[in-house]
């Protein structure tokens, strides 16, 4: 016992140097992991939060649509004899109104005016006075509120309107008149403002609060009616959060308990549903962070799998003492288990401090980078990826001292001693055919059973879920990983090598281009995505690995013709291929890190190149696009599409469109994939002449993708006149009317088409549109298309529908024909033209304080676009997301390059006996740095030449994927490509020095 | 035998880490002179200064103090660079022990000192093959390290010594792994070498069978030239 503590201390400490190498490459690697993974979950929590701020302790709402709910006790009193449990309710009459400051001439669109019973729970937020310390009591609210034109303000909205106390606004007001709103302007008078001290009460800010008695008198509604009932579960979700899950189930019961179906009244898990709708926004952001998480971490594997080989073969020859010494096998073990296990604690140890540290920075460049802010976010630690990367760096560690004692084991010491390693072709065993043939069985029966099914990836449609494309991978999967093993039992292990190599590379590459783009707007489809991706790197790098030898003879032949001395050629080249394992590992790096940062720079430009190539295209030839808020009361004062060209001459073409809101309700036959079975959509009437002008498109959209036999005319990449003559057919189709089934075939007593512009609505997709007191009505949609103007500024998804569909649609349709939305086309340059001027203008026509609808009291705030800047902004986003993507994976590559400075140097001093005999035999210094550094270079080389090669293929399948042009930015791959090849240079040329300096006489007589 | 001098050492000292409690005086003053074509052993108990010697005068080492001269040069004024080069064409090295890059086959291990050199690869190879095939070797030139025995891979290294027809060659315990039937062999084989080719070998070693076989035997104890003479053949 004493002997081997004394050995363990004395051992330790004499292998300081080596033990501080591999404990940095420990903690580096673990650091990789849990910075990753901290800066994930930080960024995911920190959008979702963003998104739930405004909604406060809410969980579910309860609404008629912005139309009075009659009776609310009776509700209240349904849902107190439930069974359902909430933490409070509320109740409260509102409504989106404009405010304008005359005064200063500003207008605020869509602030909420809300009233509310001035007992209400205060877990729905409190009143503060403006020092943020003090609440408003109730006195003094009844005392503001008794002038029943007061309204308190949110300290937000006080600011930007730079309103003051007691001054005089306007709003835009819709008063209700039987079933109708009648729009009217409204005086109210600013008596404060409250500060924006908590959640609740404040919904950013952007608010007007007066008493629930006051809002009724406004608008027009009665004491036993309120537009909304709020529910919360949980007085603070924070703490007690509640489940998405949960907040459904209620939901639903409520449906059940209010009768809905004959009520019309909707119910909304609100809150589970904003962040059903938050995780969508931020999935494609997520995407690229796991696809790079993903990747750093497997480099990060890569550095602790390289480190902890050498640390293993380094020992070999102490083992070898240890066993002729007559330790015995149990000690050794100890031994050599004990210094594993406090390295690999310690490295691990001082990894998640790196870690730590590394995901400060990142986080703080994701507050600069996607929340606009410069405040300090916090990383978010949780337990399980400290845990993970923890296990992860500690058993790596402790398996390599294991390894060599297992390895002890089997070998004879005196060889050990000698250095000689017999060369043994070990026989694969039965254990190899059985595996091979039960995987094959895997895949052939996955296939069988397919076939047997139905809706199989065989039937024509048979691709387009996630779980048939898994099915299918694995399937395939298992059939050539079975086989490649086979080939190990039947042939080589080399032949193993290459067919799993190859196996792998087919699968990622194959999934990447006939399949993926089969379910290009399924969500899931990033983790098949991340799965490829990782695929085709391991592919890559297991190929060449197994084929090192034959590269690398390539690679001496080559360096023969050169200038460089043979002598150091051969001994480079043979060094390489002596130790596989390891260099395959140091490529396989280099590899990762290159594609990640190639493929970024290539999806970037690739993906700004496409948006912005096609906004013009795609934008019909509406270069601005104009909302209003409500429509205009008095249209003796303004017609629109006849006065609007007056505001610029440049304008050539005003074209108006009916939009309403209505509720979608998905066929539950239909597998639509949207986050509840309700949901609201705009609606835009598309008259026969909407678009057109006589027979000539004025707007000109699109059509993406169109239902059953239309589609596959539909080709992607082909050019703009065809798909301009393709459009117009689906477009005829529209206007005509016609209907189609279920099939997607015409057919008269088939059902209304719609178009759709949003992804989750897909052609041949049937749902509902549920109109308020009206039968619900069956639509299918004809086709998608990708209309930038349209989309610019909603959420919801939005729906062309001809004007037949009228009568089943929501009763706002009542003040028809009155636009609310309209296109603009003018002489301008798309591009470079005057149309953010002219937008200004046009805003300054609806909103400024000399409009005739001002000055008219007709108060309708509008917003104009200008649709080319509104793009440039969004693809701006996704530019600024890939450069911190670029920074993201630049911890990859500092750290790879890191540990393969410190894997060199390792390197070096386990030769450092052969270079002492280079030394006798005649290399000068400078061949010595060169054999060394040229081994690494290649080494990188190599890696960097496939990491190329395998970040264009992704780059080409991903343009592929979204039918994309592929821009490869030369100047980037450039810089990136030389900053590698800078790493490697200085990784390769600093163990070269080092090696330089061991003298001769020294290194001669060094024997491990 | 001409009497031409090779090599010469003057006063020739070493001292490893000088100043230091550690301090060795490994060499003190050694003076020799050995004619080109001489075959000598350098005997002497362990930790004498032998291997110092050999590396001082193989010029992979620094004296600390005197002086040697090979082929009239004093080498301890060369700069390590001219020194490598001067090594490469002048000097063969053969040590006792992992004398092999184990990742190079017979040939390769051969064939380095050429490739270092403006000679083509196939004339290299050419060169290597053939001095392998003269020590019977020549259905090895594949072979791993690994996959010779002990005998097999020493004539290996003496194939690598030989092969830039150096000077002078230098043998650190030589046959030290070997038994005596083998070793016997190698000293066969240097002899004949020697005979035919006049080179000069200096040869450390333990064993008085070896330096037998050589022209003369100095003997060192404690860095110090006791014993300079002709003996064995
Ligand atoms: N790098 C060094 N630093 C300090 N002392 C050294 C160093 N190298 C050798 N020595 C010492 O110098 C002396 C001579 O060593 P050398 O290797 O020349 O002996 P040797 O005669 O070859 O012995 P052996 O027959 O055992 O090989 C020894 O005492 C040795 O400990
Ligand atoms: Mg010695």
């Amino acid at each position: 016992m004493d002997y081997i503590n004394s050995l363990l201390t004395k051992t330790f400490r004499r292998r300081i140097g080596k033990n501080v190498g591999t404990m940095i490459g420990i903690a580096l690697s673990v650091s990789l992991m849990l910075g990753v993974q901290i800066t994930i979950t930080s960024f995911s929590t920190k959008a979702l939060g963003f998104f739930t701020e405004a909604i406060g302790e809410n969980d579910i709402i309860i609404q008629n649509f912005g139309f009075p709910i009659e009776n609310y006790q009776e509700i209240i009193e349904k849902i107190d004899n439930s069974s359902i449990q909430y933490a409070a309710i509320n109740w409260r009459v509102s409504q989106d109104v404009a405010v304008y400051n005359l005064e200063k001439g500003y207008l605020e669109k869509g602030v909420s005016f809300v009233g509310v019973e001035l007992d209400e729970d205060p877990i729905f937020g409190r009143f503060y006075h403006p020092d943020g310390e003090i609440e408003y009591t109730k006195e003094e609210l009844e005392q503001i509120f008794s002038d029943n034109t007061s309204v308190l303000v949110g300290k937000y909205l006080f600011d930007d309107m730079d309103l003051r106390i007691n001054q005089t606004i306007k709003i835009r007001i819709g008063e209700l008149q039987g079933l109708q709103f009648n729009y009217k302007t409204y005086d109210l008078k600013v008596a404060g403002y409250i500060a924006d001290k908590e959640k609740g009460k404040e919904s950013g800010g952007r608010v007007l609060w007066t008493s629930i008695d006051n809002i009724r008198s406004i608008i027009g509604v009665g004491n036993n009616s309120v537009t909304e009932i709020n529910i919360s579960l949980s007085s603070n979700h924070d703490e007690q959060p509640v489940s998405k899950d949960y907040a459904c189930e209620v939901e639903a019961q409520l449906k059940e308990i209010l009768d809905v179906e004959n009520t019309g009244l909707l119910v909304i898990a609100f809150r589970a549903l904003v962040l059903d709708t938050a995780d969508k926004i931020i999935k494609d952001v997520l995407i690229a962070f796991n696809l790079f998480g993903a990747l750093i971490i497997f480099s990060g594997v890569l550095l602790l799998v390289n480190i902890q080989l050498i640390q293993v073969e380094d020992r070999m020859q102490q083992l070898g003492v240890l066993r002729a010494i007559g330790s015995k096998r149990k000690e050794i073990i100890r031994l050599f288990l004990m210094e594993s296990a406090i390295l690999g604690f310690i490295g691990s140890l001082l990894g998640l401090g790196g870690g730590y540290a590394m995901s400060i920075f990142l986080v703080w460049r994701i507050g600069i980078t996607f929340f606009n802010t410069t405040v300090f976010l916090t990383p978010i630690v949780t337990g399980s990826a400290v845990l993970y990367s923890f296990i992860v760096g500690f058993t790596l560690a402790i398996g390599a001292g294991l390894l060599p004692a297992i390895r002890a084991s089997r070998v004879d010491p005196i060889e050990v001693i000698r250095g000689i390693k017999k060369v043994k072709e070990r026989r694969m065993g039965t254990g190899i055919l059985v595996l091979g043939i039960s995987l094959i069985l895997i895949g052939v029966s996955t296939f069988a059973t397919q076939l047997a099914v139905g809706d199989s990836f065989f039937s024509i449609q048979g691709w387009n879920t996630a779980n048939e494309q898994w099915t299918f991978m694995g399937a395939v999967g298992g059939i050539l990983l079975g086989l490649s093993v086979l080939t190990a039992f039947l042939v080589s292990r080399k032949v193993m090598g290459n067919s799993i190599g190859f196996s792998l590379i087919t699968i990622a590459i194959s999934m990447l281009l006939f399949a993926l783009p089969q379910l290009k707007d399924v969500a899931d489809n990033n983790k098949i995505l991340i799965t490829c991706v990782v695929l085709l790197a391991l592919g890559t790098i297991i190929l060449v690995g197994v084929n090192l030898k034959f590269v690398t003879d390539l690679v001496t032949t080559i360096l023969y013709k050169t200038k460089i001395k043979k002598g150091v050629s051969l001994i480079s080249a043979k060094y390489m291929t002596s130790k596989t394992m390891r260099s395959t590992l140091t490529f396989g790096i280099f590899t990762l890190v290159l594609t990640m940062n190639i493929f970024a720079s290539i999806y970037q430009a690739t993906f700004s190149y496409n948006t912005l190539e096609s906004v013009e295209f795609l934008s019909g030839g509406a270069s601005i696009y104009v909302e209003l808020d409500t429509p205009i009361q008095n249209d003796s004062l303004v017609d629109v599409e006849r006065d609007l060209p007056k505001v610029d001459p440049s304008i050539e073409y005003v074209k108006g469109i009916n939009t309403t809101i209505s509720l979608l309700q998905a066929d539950p036959s239909a597998k639509l994939s949207i986050p509840s079975e309700i949901f609201a959509a705009y609606i835009q009437l598309i008259y026969n002449d909407t678009f057109k002008n006589g027979s000539k498109y004025v707007f000109d959209f699109m059509i993406e993708q169109s239902i059953g036999k239309f589609n596959e005319e539909y080709k992607p990449a082909a050019s703009e006149e065809y798909q301009r003559r393709y459009s117009h057919k689906i477009w005829d189709l529209f206007y005509n009317r016609t209907r189609f089934n279920r099939d997607g075939e015409k057919d008269p007593n088939g059902l209304p088409a719609v178009i759709s512009t949003n992804p989750i609505l897909k052609p041949g997709d049937v749902f509902n549109i549920t109109g308020l007191f009206k039968p619900p009505i069956e639509v299918i949609v004809l086709a998608n298309i990708r209309q930038y103007p349209f989309s610019i500024n909603s959420g919801f998804p939005i729906l062309l529908v001809t004007p037949d569909l009228l009568p089943f649609l929501s009763y706002n349709f009542a003040i028809l024909p009155k636009y609310t939305n309209f296109l603009v086309k003018t002489s301008e340059n798309f591009r470079n033209g005057r149309n953010s001027e002219i937008a200004n203008k046009i805003e300054t026509f609806f909103n400024g304080n000399e409009s005739i609808l001002i000055k008219n009291n007709d108060f309708v705030a509008a917003s104009a676009y200008n649709v080319w800047e509104e793009m440039l902004e969004q693809v701006d986003f996704q530019v600024r997301t890939f450069d911190f993507m670029q920074i993201f994976v630049s911890f990859g590559l500092v750290v790879g390059a890191i540990g393969m400075i410190i894997i060199a140097i390792r390197n070096v001093s386990e030769r450092k006996r052969e270079i002492g005999m280079m030394r006798a035999i005649g290399y000068k210094k400078s061949q010595i740095i060169l054999s060394i550094s040229l081994e690494l270079f290649i080494l990188a080389g190599l890696g960097l030449f496939i990491g190329l090669i395998n970040s264009i293929v992704l780059g080409a399948t991903f343009a592929r994927l979204y039918d994309w042009y592929l821009i490869i930015p030369i100047g980037r791959v450039l810089l990136y490509t030389a900053v590698m090849i800078g790493i490697a240079f200085l990784a390769s040329i600093i163990p070269g020095i080092r090696s330089s300096r061991i003298t001769p006489a020294e290194a001669l007589r060094y024997v491990g | 035998m001409g009497d031409e001098i090779i090599l010469k050492t003057e006063n020739l000292g070493k001292i490893y880490a000088e100043g230091t409690p550690m301090e060795v005086h490994a060499l003190r003053g050694i003076n020799i002179e050995i004619k080109r074509g001489e075959m000598v052993a350098i005997m002497g108990p362990s930790g004498c200064g032998k291997t110092t010697l050999l590396n001082l005068i193989g010029g992979i080492d620094k004296p600390t103090y005197g002086k040697i001269i090979i082929e009239g040069k004093d080498i301890s004024t060369l700069t390590d660079e001219e020194m490598t080069e001067f090594r490469l064409f002048n000097i063969g090295y053969i040590f006792q022990l992992f004398n092999l890059f184990d990742f190079l086959t017979a040939l390769e291990n051969t064939v380095l000192p050429l490739l270092l050199t403006n000679t083509s690869r196939f004339e290299a190879e050419e060169e290597a093959k053939m001095m392998l095939r003269q020590m019977g070797l020549g259905d090895k030139l594949n072979h791993l390290p690994s996959e010779l025995s002990g005998g097999e891979q020493q004539r290996v290294a003496v194939s690598r010594a030989l092969l830039m027809n150096p000077a002078i060659i230098l043998g650190d315990e030589p046959t030290g792994d070997l038994d005596e039937m083998t070793s016997k062999d190698i000293m066969d084989l240097f002899r004949s070498i020697n005979e035919n080719f006049k080179q000069t070998f200096i040869v450390v070693t333990h064993s008085k069978y070896i330096a037998e076989f050589c022209d003369r035997t100095i003997r060192i104890i404690d860095g110090q030239i006791v014993d300079d003479g002709y003996g064995g053949k």
